[in-house]
């Protein structure tokens, strides 16, 4: 089941092109990351899924049906640029976004109340947003974001402006809708956070999808079948001793009070045929597949676009 | 559209600006001042300077002790002879307001001079200089030996008012005063014009402080971008309207318990004067003594203004003048990202507005003229200048029905581009816009 779906969707500005062919599926009840340098396109997508724009070509989908102005209603968006008015009482402006997204006077008070109780923050419902720090006012922000319940929330950089505490609470309430079925996009430069919290991910760079997939099948895949080797003995292994057409040794090391060894298996052949080739050397006690981090990826994804160029 | 998303923008535009302390001043102070300028001028006839003023007068020729007479707060001396240069010295100590010379001259007449050491009292100066030219007026009449020369004056002399009559409709003839028309006319159209560029202004700042503010984007989420730019626009026209109804009610209020403590006797002075305060406004009228035959002329002039036409006419151009307008500003406010970048893209709106100002000025002179028609029906003007034709009637039924059409027609095709304009302005930062990108802005199928 996808919660959204875009296909082939194009955007030009000014004859140059912002999305090409961009095709996603997110699914529901996980929380999909959304991933590219700046000015990739993330952007113009996730303002095209709030339909504060329209594609040229190309069809969006919102809960197996066409994407249509009511749509608005069930989705949550909290944009990378994003503020609160600064005259108006926080409870008068959430009250006002919360009847925008269609929600009855009783309605939005009802689950407004019951947030600012989650968060703690009742007492600030009289305050204006120029009396609280920034990390404060983007609380604010996020309930303002999640208070009519949406099916999928659209999170754009939700953590920049919070310190370590608030991004934890964040970053849990995030994972807390999930558990409730809500669907999630997130956009973020934060590759820690996307390992964390992500199911699935989409990676966009100058206009393109370059990748989309379940992220730990994308680790793998981009893996250099790289193996950290744990062993115990007196003195490191010489590597000239050791078996080349295996594997290849990367570097070695110590790592709590054994030596540590990184190899990386050639093509075609198995950690069995490592293992086999290591064990009459030495006294073998740990073994760990390296799965690149998310951060490698991208950047490696992201630079040899750029080469190809 | 969502009319009820509209409903809800209108609603927060409307309460965040009427409960502004700026608004409660503006709306309260104001009635207070337009009360002050209506009854102050009459107020100050009453308050004349009351000190006793001594005048000196050197007068060889007796004219001075012919015709000068004691006023109620002035006292004349008069001197045969004397030299001004004694007077000189010790003038502040002689407790004279002024030393009056009339010296003969030739043409057989008088030179009048006045020395003080500080302004003459210009009621004096004037007395003295009507009172002497009446004399020396008749001593040159006298001078020709005419017989019965007293009897003859009398019987020449003569005073033809001008009574201006319209033909009404219905084939009556009523008595109308000019300048009653003018003073209506230049009011209502600068109200108007007044009206657009403070609640046009009052629409660009919205607009700039929620780009500044970056909430814009959280709203067009939920809102399309022309229903917050619509929301907005209507908002503030209604907050346009509690004040312009305000200030007329209290204003009324005012004016209505200053006569009621200043007492009947002045209630008539004040209404006297509230045309000449209107005229005085108009630049051209010259101030006209207040009677009751003045009073029957204004109270049958403004009788003949179909005021039901008049007040519709007013409103219609009010609301389609702002519309238009405000749409404009609101296009420039989108793409502006601090109040003071707005000027680039203000000026060329502001500049068919001015003009509209400045043909209207011409306009309640020449109401029928082809200047005045044209820009009565071309829409960036007309909300001006139709105003100030319509009180001297004899506008042609159609060519009003075709300046409203033409002004509504301008506003739908107006926020159609300013709403595509907006769309995209107000997600830009940053970013400093030509006109060129507008224009492209504006070709944009879907922004």
């Amino acid at each position: 089941m996808s919660i959204l779906v875009t296909k082939n969707v194009v955007k030009r500005f000014d004859g140059h092109l912002a999305l090409d062919n961009v095709s996603i599926d997110v699914p529901e009840g996980k929380i999909f990351g959304l991933l590219g340098p700046n000015g990739a396109g993330k952007t113009t997508l996730l303002r095209i899924v709030n339909q504060i724009t329209a594609p040229d070509e190309g069809s969006v989908f919102f809960d197996n049906h066409p994407l249509a102005a009511n749509d608005v209603f069930r989705i949550g968006y909290l944009p990378e640029e994003r503020g609160l008015y600064k005259k108006m009482k926080i409870g008068d402006q959430a009250m006002y976004l919360a009847k925008l997204k269609g929600m009855s006077h009783a309605q939005a008070l009802s689950s407004l109340k019951s947030w600012f109780m989650r968060f703690g923050i009742q007492a600030w419902w009289n305050k204006k947003i120029t009396e609280l720090s920034k990390g404060m006012a983007q609380k604010v922000q996020f309930v303002t974001t999640v208070m009519h319940d949406p099916k999928l929330l659209i999170l754009d950089e939700p953590f920049s402006g919070f310190d370590p505490i608030n991004v934890d609470l964040i970053r849990k309430e995030i994972l807390r809708l999930k558990e409730n079925g809500t669907s999630v996009i997130l956009s973020t430069h934060n590759m820690e956070s996307v390992e964390e919290l992500c199911d699935e991910i989409a990676l966009i760079d100058n206009a393109r999808l370059i990748v989309t997939g379940q992220v730990h099948d994308i680790r793998r895949i981009h893996g250099d079948n790289r193996i950290e080797i744990l062993y115990r003995a007196s003195d490191p292994l010489d590597p000239a001793l050791l078996e080349k057409t295996v594997f290849s040794v990367i570097s070695q090391g110590k790592k709590d009070g054994s030596y540590s060894m990184t190899v990386e298996l050639k093509d075609g052949h198995t950690t069995n045929e490592m293992l086999e080739a290591l064990i009459p050397h030495t006294n073998i006690v740990g073994m760990n597949e390296i799965i690149p981090r998310m951060h490698d990826i991208f950047i490696k994804l992201v630079t040899q676009k750029e080469e190809r160029q | 559209m969502n009319i009820k998303k509209i409903n809800l923008i209108v609603g927060r535009e409307f309460a965040i600006r009427v409960r502004k302390k700026s608004f409660l001043i503006a709306t309260f102070l104001t009635p207070l001042l337009m009360a002050a300028l209506i009854t102050v001028p009459t107020l100050m006839t009453t308050l004349k300077d009351n000190n006793q003023k001594n005048i000196e007068v050197i007068d060889p020729t007796g004219i001075g002790e012919k015709v000068l007479e004691d006023q109620e707060y002035t006292h004349f001396t008069f001197r045969r002879e004397g030299n001004p240069e004694d007077y000189k010295k010790d003038f502040d100590t002689r407790n004279l307001h002024a030393l009056c010379v009339i010296e003969p001259i030739e043409g057989n007449t008088v030179e009048v001079r006045m020395y003080s050491t500080g302004p003459v009292d210009q009621d004096i100066q004037r007395y003295v200089s009507r009172q002497i030219s009446n004399e020396v007026e008749q001593q040159r009449l006298q001078s020709y030996n005419i017989p019965q020369l007293k009897e003859i004056m009398e019987d020449i002399r003569t005073d033809i008012p001008v009574k201006a009559l319209t033909w009404t409709e219905t084939g009556d003839e009523k008595e109308t005063i000019t300048e009653v028309y003018m003073a209506i006319a230049y009011l209502s159209s600068f109200l108007i014009y007044m009206f657009i560029f403070m609640y046009g202004s009052m629409v660009i700042r919205g607009v700039i402080e929620e780009k500044t503010n970056r909430i814009v984007e959280v709203i067009i989420s939920s809102v399309k971008p022309v229903e917050l730019m619509l929301g907005k626009i209507i908002g503030v026209a209604l907050v346009a309207l509690l004040q312009f109804f305000l200030w007329i009610l209290l204003t009324a209020i005012i004016l209505f318990v200053v006569m009621a403590l200043i007492g009947t006797g002045a209630v008539t002075d004040l209404a006297g004067s509230a045309p000449q305060m209107q005229g005085g406004l108009a630049g051209t009228i010259a101030s006209f003594d207040t009677g009751n035959g003045m009073l029957t002329g204004i109270a049958s002039t403004i009788s003949q203004i179909d005021f039901g036409k008049f007040l519709l006419s007013f409103c219609l151009y009010f609301i389609g003048g702002y519309l238009m307008y405000a749409s404009m500003f609101a296009a420039v406010g989108s793409v502006s990202d601090a109040e003071t970048d707005t000027q680039q893209f203000q000026l060329p709106i502001t500049i068919p507005l001015i003009l509209g100002l400045f043909i209207m000025m011409h306009t309640f002179q020449y109401p029928d003229s082809s200047l005045s028609v044209w820009a009565s029906i071309i829409p960036f003007t007309s909300p001006m200048v139709m105003l100030a034709r319509l009180p001297f009637g004899g506008v042609p039924l159609w060519q009003l029905l075709v300046s409203l059409a033409l002004l509504f027609l301008t506003f739908l095709a107006v926020v159609h581009f300013s709403a595509k304009v907006y769309r995209v302005g107000i997600l830009m930062y940053g970013k400093k816009v030509t006109w060129k990108e507008l224009w492209k802005w504006m070709r944009y199928k879907n922004a």
